[in-house]
This record gives C-alpha cells, sequence and structure tokens, in this order.
C-alpha cells in the first residue's frame, strides 16, 4: 500500500480572509476584494478579485463586476486590494510550512505543495497542526487534501471548504473517479473536456479507460499523461522551496481607467508596460527573443500578435518599438482599447554578447544607471517621458496584480 | 465601513522590542489616537526602503499605519470609519 505524503494547501478565500484579519471590521460581513475602484463612476469597471464567504453566501463570484456584487447583495462591503499584505502573509505561510519540511512547492499564492516524506509527524498529524498554526499566528484557514500525489492531493483540497481536511487513500480512487466529471481534475480545463466529450469521455474513469492511442492522436504526447491521471496516477514530484524557478516569459498587462481611441494615451501605457517588462528582464538578469502584445477592446474582442527580434534584448525601448510597430498593423482603431498586455518569451541569461559597438555599450550603461536608480527609489522614479501621458490618464493601481516572481522579493 | 486613504506624516510612540515594532499612540491633525491593538503586521518595498504596515485600532475605527525604515518616517495610510455597515 503506499503512503499518503502529499499535501495540497489552499488557502480559503485568501484575499478577503486577510483583509477580514486584518480589520476585525470586517470579520462576518459580505466583502469584494478588488483592483483600484472608483466609487464616484459606481465602480463599473471593476471586477470582483475575491469574495469572502459571507457575501459568497449571495452568490458573489470571482470576476463579477461590482454592480454586479452590489446587486446580488446590496450591502457588500468592496475593499481595495493590498497585493503587498497577501504577498507577506504569503511568506509567512512558507515560514510554517518550512518547519516540516523543505519540499515545499509554491503553485500560486495561496496554494502550496508539501511532500512529507521522512517526516517526524505522520501526514495527517501535520496537517492538523499546520491547519492550527495557520489559524493561531494569521487568523486564515485552510483546506487540506492529503494523496498519494499532487493531482489526486489537489482534488482532495478542494472537496470541503472553508477549512477541510480530506484524505484520499488509492483504494478510494476508482469509486470516486467513476462519478467525478473529467473537467475536475487539474489540468484539464473546458477546451479539453469539450474535446473529451466528443469521444463520450465525461468521468475521470472513463478518461483512464480511454485508448491510448485515441487520446495520443487527439492531445499528442500529452495523451498518455492524462490516462493516467484518469487513473488518479501523477509522478510529477513536489519540487523543493529553495530550487531556483525557471522563468518562461516575464509579462505585464493593464486595463485602462477608460476605453480610448487616444494614440498618444495608449503609447503612454505601452512605454509604461515596456519599461515593466525590461525592469524585470534586467532584474532576472535575461533578455527577451520575442515580444508579444495583447490588446482587448472595449467590446472584450482582442487580438495578439508576437515579433521575433533578431537579437534578444533587455531595453524598454526596443521593446517598446516592437509592440508599437504589432500595434500599427491594427491601425487605425475601430473600437476603443480597454486592454494592453506585453511579454517577453523565449528569454535566456544576458551573457554580454552583441555589445560591440559603442552605442550599445552606452545604451547598456543608461539602462544600468536606471534599473539602479529606480531599485534604490522606486519603481518609475526615472521614466521616459511618455510614462507621464499614462500616469495623467490615471494609473490608480498597480499594473500587475500577483505574480509568482512577485516573490522574488523575498530573495533580494 | 468606509475607507478613507490619507497619505500623512504622523508622529508615533512606538516600542521597539524581540525584532518587532508596536506603535503604542500616533498624534494627527492634533489629536493623539491610543492604540488598543495591533491586528496584522506585513512588509513592502519602496525602492530598496522597507516599510513595515501595521494595522491597528484604538478600540472604534481602524487605521493604517506604516514604518520606513530608511528614513525612520511614520505615515497614517489609511483610516477605516467603523460606521457598523
Amino acid at each position: 500500500m503506499s503512503i499518503n505524503t502529499i499535501l495540497h494547501i489552499d488557502m480559503n478565500s485568501f484575499f478577503a480572509s486577510v483583509e477580514q484579519a486584518a480589520n476585525p471590521a470586517l470579520r462576518g460581513k459580505p466583502i469584494a476584494v478588488a483592483g483600484w475602484a472608483d466609487p464616484e463612476k459606481n465602480y463599473a469597471r471593476t471586477i470582483v478579485t475575491t469574495a469572502s464567504y459571507e457575501a459568497r453566501a449571495y452568490k458573489v463570484k470571482t470576476g463579477m463586476t461590482i454592480p454586479e456584487a452590489k446587486r446580488l447583495c446590496p450591502h457588500i462591503i468592496i475593499v481595495t486590494a493590498d497585493p503587498d499584505k497577501y504577498l507577506d502573509v504569503s511568506y509567512k505561510i512558507h515560514e510554517i510550512l518550512l518547519h516540516y519540511t523543505d519540499l515545499v512547492e509554491i503553485y500560486s499564492i495561496d496554494e502550496c505543495f508539501l511532500d512529507l516524506k521522512g517526516a517526524r509527524l505522520s501526514t495527517e498529524e501535520a496537517a492538523v497542526k499546520i491547519k492550527e498554526e495557520i489559524r493561531a499566528q494569521l487568523g486564515l484557514t485552510c483546506s487540506i487534501g492529503i494523496a498519494t500525489n499532487k493531482l489526486v492531493a489537489k482534488l482532495g483540497s478542494d472537496m470541503k471548504k472553508p477549512d477541510g481536511l480530506t484524505i484520499i487513500n488509492d483504494e478510494d480512487i476508482p469509486l470516486l473517479f467513476s462519478r467525478l466529471p473529467a473537467k475536475e481534475l487539474w489540468g484539464i480545463g473546458r477546451r479539453t473536456s469539450e474535446r473529451l466529450e466528443k469521444y463520450g469521455i465525461e468521468t475521470a474513469k472513463q478518461l483512464g479507460e480511454a485508448p491510448e492511442d485515441l487520446l495520443k492522436a487527439e492531445f499528442g504526447i500529452l495523451g498518455p499523461k492524462m490516462k493516467l491521471m484518469g487513473q488518479g496516477k501523477y509522478f510529477d514530484p513536489v519540487v523543493s522551496y529553495y530550487k531556483p524557478r525557471e522563468i518562461k516569459s516575464v509579462g505585464h498587462s493593464h486595463t485602462f481607467p477608460e476605453d480610448t481611441y487616444d494614440l498618444d494615451v495608449i503609447r503612454g501605457f505601452m512605454r509604461m508596460l515596456s519599461e515593466k517588462v525590461a525592469t524585470r528582464l534586467q532584474k532576472y538578469k535575461l533578455k527577451g527573443g520575442v515580444i508579444h502584445l495583447y490588446v482587448r477592446y472595449a467590446d472584450f474582442s482582442g487580438f495578439g500578435m508576437q515579433a521575433t527580434l533578431e537579437q534578444s534584448t533587455d531595453s524598454g525601448l526596443e521593446i517598446f518599438n516592437q509592440t508599437f510597430k504589432i500595434f500599427k498593423t491594427g491601425l487605425p482603431l475601430k473600437k476603443k482599447v480597454r486592454l494592453l498586455g506585453i511579454s517577453a518569451g523565449r528569454v535566456s541569461k544576458e551573457n554580454g554578447q552583441g555589445l560591440l559597438f559603442e552605442e550599445a555599450e552606452k545604451d547598456e550603461k543608461i539602462k544600468e544607471v536606471l534599473f539602479q536608480l529606480n531599485e534604490k527609489y522606486g519603481e518609475f522614479s526615472v521614466k521616459p517621458a511618455s510614462v507621464l501621458i499614462a500616469e495623467k490618464f490615471g494609473i490608480k493601481e498597480r499594473c500587475a496584480m500577483i505574480g509568482k516572481y512577485y516573490f522574488d522579493r523575498k530573495l533580494k | 465601513m468606509n475607507i478613507t486613504v490619507i497619505g500623512q506624516r504622523v508622529k508615533v510612540g512606538a516600542v521597539f522590542e524581540n525584532e518587532l515594532i508596536s506603535p503604542k499612540w500616533f498624534k494627527w491633525m492634533d489629536k493623539k489616537y491610543d492604540i488598543k491593538s495591533i491586528s496584522m503586521r506585513w512588509k513592502s518595498f519602496a525602492g530598496n526602503a522597507v516599510l513595515t504596515h501595521f494595522s491597528v485600532t484604538d478600540g472604534k475605527n481602524l487605521y493604517e499605519l506604516s514604518f520606513n525604515q530608511k528614513s525612520l518616517e511614520w505615515m497614517l495610510n489609511k483610516i477605516g470609519i467603523n460606521n457598523g455597515s
């Protein structure tokens, strides 16, 4: 019999619970955490990032606009998101977990996997103790799933919320999976489940019994892995907290305070986002070989396009020039722009190659000085003039909310 | 509860003990506020300065204070007026 050593910890309604822990007056009340919201405009463009359980009782959900949430729960309290607060609490959770093992894998700001093989306590005892410590030290609850692998542990943490503890033994899997919709499995999204349904595969068990050739033909190399997932088998290990993460791309996006046709404003935001991407690349000592632009219009339609660079870059100006070139292919604008997203992909470690010319060296020196000034005095202490236009138009919130790489703060 | 952003420097009396900072009172607009409890502490960064934030209450309303460990400045960032809703 396999021993259950894997835990998946899912913080319950994390951002809202942190706000309730920080502010006693919010406890027991329906609250919604949202990005920066303008009450004068009746929060029309702001969406709910997290709703407290009290708000969920009124069917308020993540992704709803604030006016929708208010219709369902007129006395809901809107709290502006405070990413620094959530990150700091997340670090404190990591510190608690690292007392048990260094096999702590951060899956997101409010989810972690642990592997407790070789631990002094049994997995269940450790889970109970972790829940107690998180509650006592931070005033928060979490749901924990325990199993022999990450896939099933994650499923377990989802089964009882809030404050759950669910153990799924290997022998429980056949019955559980016979009723479990395949889309409930980690990594099987709506589109994948629609493709599975074409072959009459609706439950996890049916996925586990499907012919491997069929899955391979439909999903390529992922097919055999999906078949194993349908049998409750999953072999990816929990990765140590201290193992450096591989960064595959670096990006930022921003929703404008108002939809706009104004090219100066769009250009200003584009420059600002380009600088933010460049700053992060420089921080990680990376350069991007592909620049990707995503534009979302007022009606939520959008387009994305990328350009491959002849030479990888970490220059804000170069990223901006490429993105604006892509953007111009969509001109004249037929609809107002709502959101811009810029990312640098195909990243590689910078090695200084290519700095053969004096101008390039000068550029590198300017970039380095700008980076150091902004590190010392705060983001955008020194900025291109076009960013001023974007600021004038109204940057009221941080461009990016939470990404895994905000965790680099910890590494400072 | 109405939360208002303030962002003003304030005078604070605090105890530094066991690697923890505990504000005890603050003066804002000629009025002294005694801090009854600290419900949360967290950190953020402004450039290379570390800011410690405190969610505190005087028993009636909620206040967010922050301490810049580089400039040694205290700020009153927000006030949450408890109106019972």
